[in-house]
């Protein structure tokens, strides 16, 4: 037990040393892109260097951070946003995170589902068309981009479906409101769930197909328990293991294909938000995602390690 | 593929018939009269999205036509422009002018009389204070469009005056620039006071110009612009923000102007709730009760356009977002006979050209100077373009006409007439023939590069030009696209670029809107001259129009228009073609080229 | 189908050892690759995918970047297999030429991970204590940020081109190849022949490029292979978003993302499928060819 808390505490100076030099890193790059947010046919000269005195853009970058760094600190404000001009951004990225986590905690279900579903499956079925098919479509799963799957689903559930059905099946876009409705989260979890599902199945079926030839499941098929039984008793729970160990890669997976997958669909969470911040040089908003998803990271790859110790209690840190 | 989908596809031969386009203006709208006509709906809500949030809604900052088109249902200016853009009283009894003994005969005094019954939403009544805090509030800002107020005597002290902030402090945030300038504006601090502007009474307002000015009126009309009128208590509550907080009952602050609308509820990026003002002191009374706009990415507007069509939304085009319609989906309303009456051409007041370094020294290239050879290369250049085929292929002559008629777009005061620019024209012939004379070896136009923004159609506009030129002229140019727009803006408004993709959208309806601003010394001064076109005789003749009204100035106008083009300083490209989408029953809604029409002409019928 | 991915007779491998003798462990490999079908014909594809890149270098139907080649939007047939796009340029000629841009950004990323992740992870591997200490540092921060992030970043830092989109893709996926090169360093300098070495006074220098780095070189090159896929679908993305190789040069992202407007307008779902297509099955190639190489030249990895 005070091995794991030590363990913890030593992740957790990493994650925090990890995000001030990512912050740093990232607060430097954007602000020595060219060009800034501000510039327009009609902004320039001095009405431009007021406004980058206003945000205090003509201060030395190294200040800047300090300034924002105790901003975060000091007052949990990650600064005002340039583009809608001083607008507290920190509420703003506080609700698209939101809207990304609902968006990646519904990927994740149908990736973890789709993936342990087919990989048991295949390696129950080890041999059979049932295992050719369901690897091929893992591995179709993890070859083909998010953004294909999810335009496919906009052609198929938006238009095709949409025509023969006469609108009775129909994928609605736009996005409503903040969180959507789930008919408009449904083709979006799934372009982005896909993709990652593939993997789990891989390992899935790998885990499985090694536990099953263990010893200790001989003996329990030995002694006449039922396939299904021991499958899902024994082999399941010794299979989670690995899988748990991709958990955390998932989770960046995730989070890297929703920065597609909200652009795609134009759902206002923080991949969304990424990119049009960086597009728009609105630059305490880029570092803020960023620093954000540096977190996550941190935390979700601490949190997998944790989960492993709950999953196979022979771990120990 | 399901036959469905072809059967969408099926509009593609008659390109005729499209080729025919004619911008028609929407006459239908009628926005004033149509008010009470029919039975309504029972729900007065207006709904539909736009393609960008809100970058400021402060009159004094606001430089995107977003902000402006929603801004001006909130706030007034002195007068307005009715949907022919001409000039009527808004919170002004009457538009001043020489017979009505408004406008001084040296032409340099105004006297401004209010309307006595204005409320602004939160309560306050309006006076003459008002007016002169927005406006001296407005040029201290030093703003996008601070020089709309250039004239009045007192503008440069101010400007210098408001122009040297304070030294920075600690983080951003609470250095206020904005928070500075609003308490000496409390304190009545002369610095921030034009000398030409003062309140003889409650509602008189007098201003006295520096010298004499035609476009004036027209400028400070500019609505949801320095010409606004803003509640000075509401602002101090919070300098920084207070254009994004909701009114709401009992509190201080929040976006209070004197329009019929007041914003009620704001959630940053992603919507935005207006009301009607009850009991507003205006007429006609507003019919609406709410407008709903939501804020979108570009990306989602094919599904905007289906929810459109499902009625989710009662028109898409509105907030400066009419160019946001894609070719496909246009064709897609079309293609559909409900729908295609409802889709309403207009233009957008935005022409698309190509800037010649001609003058700035530092840049280089063949097309510098007055000399015979530098102005016959550009004559080549510009003669080697189909401008009529550019229009065709990129926009389908659905986004964008043929430019024609000069740089200022076809309805809009200044337009020369159709084909009455000589750079339009295009012969392959003549433009080979002036390439052989002036550059027989080549080496003048060896790695030429025109420089472009990435997006929208400069992508398709470049690659068109690239061949054009290599096809009519045998000259290669390379592509030098800048996917950073601020940076590209920066470059080129500093004459860095060779040739540059360039182009205007006005703001107001009045010739002095480019002229000012794209050439001549008061471009170079601002920083913004990016062909570096600085004749004496261009100076001296804009000097003059500036200063004359507009029917004595045209012809002067016109001599600049013909100024820029015997020295061939840009290649017409286009006008850009404004495509909405709007639902019959949403009555009274439209545009006149210059931005929207007001919220409170519009009235939903029953449907 | 043979399922090279998962064939469980690659279990009987497992305790094979890495002293084998050089010529026969890439005899042996090729032999095996030989026999994986799946593998061979992911190969083939890819071969023949190089000699279209090549063959678009000097040749194409039409000219892909000439606007009104034919109307816009034409749909696939007549003299325009793939039909046009937007703009009237030929689809089949763009979705040729777009085959270099992911090639070569496939390529070279692959070699430039080769070469910073191998460095890296030899020297963090063979010197342990602070230098390995602070790459195994610099490793897990760039771990801590998600790579397609880290890549528009750079990307919109360094300016679009293709170096530039390179560049920025080898930076955010040189860790594995390095993490990967450091743990091999790790078990491979404790064996008897470095120690030997070692005492026969060889210089740090050589043991390193001489003897532990052909000894690491089967999974460091099957690791190469795998980079490939992942930096042409990053490229993909990255265009994707907006952060591509500038107009007018096609790829296939970019293609995608233009043709996403008209199928989402229900329109003509082409121009997005073809560059779909060809990036999918592109990387299904390439994910068949490495899983073969896998299984052929490091058959004690499991996956």
């Amino acid at each position: 037990m005070r091995g794991t808390l030590i363990y913890i505490g030593q992740r957790l100076v990493l994650i925090v040393f990890t995000v001030l030099v990512v912050s740093f890193g990232v607060f430097f790059i954007v602000h020595l892109l060219p060009g800034n947010a501000f510039v327009s046919d009609r902004v320039h000269g001095q009405a431009l260097q007021i406004l980058l005195h206003e945000y205090g853009l003509d201060q030395p970058i190294p200040v800047q951070y300090w300034n924002w760094l105790t901003g975060i600190v000091l007052h949990g404000s990650l600064g005002v946003s340039l583009y809608i001009r001083g607008l507290p951004i920190t509420p703003l990225v506080l609700r698209e995170l939101s809207v990304s986590a609902m968006l990646g905690g519904a990927a994740l279900i149908i990736t973890i589902g789709l993936g342990v579903t087919f990989g048991v499956l295949a390696a129950v079925r080890q041999n059979s068309w049932v295992d050719y098919l369901l690897t091929t479509i893992a591995v179709i799963g993890y070859s083909v981009p998010s953004f294909v799957i999810a335009s496919l689903g906009i052609l198929i559930f938006g238009q095709w479906l949409n025509n023969l059905t006469n609108g009775v099946i129909y994928y609605p876009e736009p996005w409503t409101g903040t969180y959507g409705t789930l008919a408009e989260l449904s083709v979006p979890a799934i372009a982005l769930g896909f993709y990652t599902s593939g993997q789990i199945t891989r390992i899935t079926r790998a885990a499985m197909l090694d536990v099953i030839q263990q010893d200790y499941i001989r003996t329990a098929r030995a002694k006449g328990l039922v396939d299904r039984v021991v499958v899902l008793r024994h082999a399941l729970r010794n299979a989670l293991v690995p899988v748990t160990s991709i958990l955390g890669p998932t989770v960046i997976s995730i989070i890297v294909g929703s920065v597609v997958i909200e652009n795609i669909f134009g759902i206002p969470g923080l991949g969304k938000e990424f990119v049009e911040s960086i597009f728009q040089h609105d630059y305490n908003v880029t570092v803020g995602v960023f620093t954000i998803y540096a977190v996550l990271i941190g935390v979700a790859n601490l949190g997998v390690d944790l989960i492993y110790t709950v999953i196979d209690p022979r771990i120990r840190y | 593929m399901s036959d469905r989908l072809i059967g969408k596809l099926r509009f593609w031969q008659p390109l005729a018939l499209m080729g025919a386009l004619s911008l028609v203006v929407a006459a239908c709208g009628g926005g004033t009269t149509s008010n009470n006509q029919g039975s309504l709906a029972a729900s007065q809500v207006l709904k539909f999205p736009v393609y960008q949030s809100a970058g400021t809604f402060d009159p004094g900052e606001a430089d995107a036509e977003v902000d402006t088109e929603i801004s001006q249902n909130v706030f007034d200016n002195l007068w307005r422009f009715d949907d022919k853009l001409n000039l009527i009283p808004d919170l002004a009894t009457e538009v001043p002018s020489s017979s009505n003994g408004g406008i001084s005969s040296d032409g340099l005094t105004y006297t401004i009389h209010l309307k006595s019954n204005v409320k602004f939403n939160n309560g306050d009544s309006f006076s003459s204070k008002d007016v002169v805090y927005s406006f001296n509030r407005a040029v201290a800002l030093q703003g996008a469009y601070a020089s709309n107020l250039s004239a009045i005597d007192g503008f440069s002290a101010v400007k210098k005056a408001a122009g040297s902030p304070p030294s920075s402090k600690s983080s951003a945030g609470t250095t206020s620039f904005r928070k500075t300038i609003e308490d000496k504006l409390a304190a009545n601090d002369p610095s921030l006071q034009m000398k030409g502007l003062t309140a003889p009474d409650a509602n008189t307002v007098k201003i006295t110009l520096a010298s004499a000015c035609g476009w004036c009126l027209t400028a400070w009309s500019l609505q949801g612009s320095t010409g606004s009128i803003v509640n000075q208590k509401t602002v101090q509550t919070d300098p920084e923000n207070w254009w994004s907080k909701p009114v709401t009952p009992g509190s201080e602050g929040g976006m209070v102007g004197t329009g019929a609308f007041y914003l009620s509820a704001f959630t940053a990026k992603q919507s935005m709730t207006f009301k009607s003002v009850s009991n507003w002191w205006g007429t006609p009374k507003p019919t609406l009760k709410e407008i709903d706009i939501a804020i979108h990415d570009p990306s989602a507007i094919a599904g905007d356009v289906t929810a459109w069509e499902q009625g989710s939304y009662d028109l898409i085009g509105y907030g400066g977002n009419s160019s946001n319609l894609t070719y496909p989906l246009i064709q897609g309303i079309k293609g559909n006979a409900r729908f295609a009456k409802e889709l309403i051409t207009q233009p957008k007041g935005r022409t698309t050209w190509v800037s010649f370094n001609v003058g700035n020294t530092g840049t280089g290239g063949p097309f510098l100077g007055s000399s015979a050879a530098a102005k016959g290369l550009r004559m080549a250049f510009a003669l080697a373009v189909n401008k009529q085929d550019l229009a065709t292929t990129v926009c389908h002559n659905t986004q964008c006409q043929a430019a024609t008629g000069g740089l200022i777009t076809k309805g809009l005061v200044g337009y020369l007439g159709d084909n009455q620019d000589p750079l339009a024209q295009f012969d392959a012939t003549k433009a080979k023939q002036l390439l052989q004379q002036y550059d027989p070896s080549g080496n003048l136009t060896k790695n030429l590069k025109y420089s472009y923004n990435t997006g929208g159609l400069n992508d398709p506009v470049a690659s068109y030009l690239q061949s054009a030129w290599q096809t009519n002229l045998g000259v290669k140019v390379n592509l030098d696209p800048s996917s950073d727009a601020s940076q590209f803006i920066s470059n080129r408004l500093s004459g860095k670029y060779v040739m540059a993709r360039d182009g205007w959208q006005f703001d107001y309806n009045h010739p002095q809107d480019w002229f000012d601003n794209l050439w001549g010394s008061l471009a170079t001064d601002a920083g913004a001259n990016t062909s570096g076109y600085n004749d004496p005789a261009y100076n001296a003749l804009l000097k003059q129009a500036d200063q004359q009204p507009i029917d004595q100035a045209l012809p002067q106008y016109k001599q600049l228009a013909k100024l820029l083009s015997d020295n061939v300083v840009y290649i017409p490209l286009y006008y850009s073609v404004a495509n909405f989408a709007i639902h019959s029953y949403a009555k009274g809604a439209g545009s006149n080229t210059q931005a929207d029409f007001y919220w409170d002409e519009i009235s939903i019928a029953q449907h | 189908m043979a399922t090279a991915i998962t064939n469980p007779t690659e279990f009987e491998y497992a305790g094979g050892t890495v002293a084998r003798e050089q010529v026969s462990l890439w005899r042996d490999g090729l032999r095996r690759l030989r026999r994986n079908r799946l593998a061979l014909t992911a190969g083939i594809y890819l071969i023949l995918l190089v000699v279209v890149g090549l063959i678009s270098l000097v040749w194409t139907p039409y000219n892909p970047n000439r606007i009104g080649t034919c109307e816009t939007y034409a749909l696939p047939g007549g003299g325009h297999p793939l039909g046009c796009d937007d703009l009237g340029r030929d689809s089949l000629s763009r979705l040729m030429v777009g085959t270099q841009v992911s090639l070569a950004v496939g390529v070279a990323t692959s070699v430039i991970v080769l070469l910073v992740g191998v460095v890296v992870g030899l020297v963090a591997g063979y010197f342990r204590g602070p230098v390995d200490a602070a790459f195994s540092l610099l490793i897990n921060i760039f771990y801590g940020v998600p790579p397609l992030l880290v890549a528009v970043a750079l990307y919109v830092l360094l300016g679009a081109g293709l170096v530039n989109i390179i560049i920025a893709i080898s930076a955010t996926v040189w860790m594995d190849m390095a993490r990967l090169t450091r743990g091999q360093a790790l078990s491979i300098r404790e064996r008897e022949f470095i120690e030997a070495a070692r005492a026969g006074g060889a210089r740090a220098g050589k043991i390193v490029f001489g003897h532990i780095l052909p000894n690491a070189l089967g999974p460091i090159i099957v690791q190469a292979t795998f980079v490939i896929p992942v930096a042409i679908l990053t490229a993909a993305f990255l265009s994707f978003l907006g952060f591509g190789v500038p107009p007018p040069r096609a790829d296939w992202g970019g293609m995608a993302n233009e043709g996403l407007p008209s199928l989402q307008g229900g329109f003509d779902p082409y121009i997005l499928l073809w560059p779909a297509l060809a990036l999918s099955i592109t990387l299904l190639a390439f994910n068949f060819f490495g899983d073969g190489l896998r299984d052929a030249f490091d058959p004690r990895q499991k996956r």
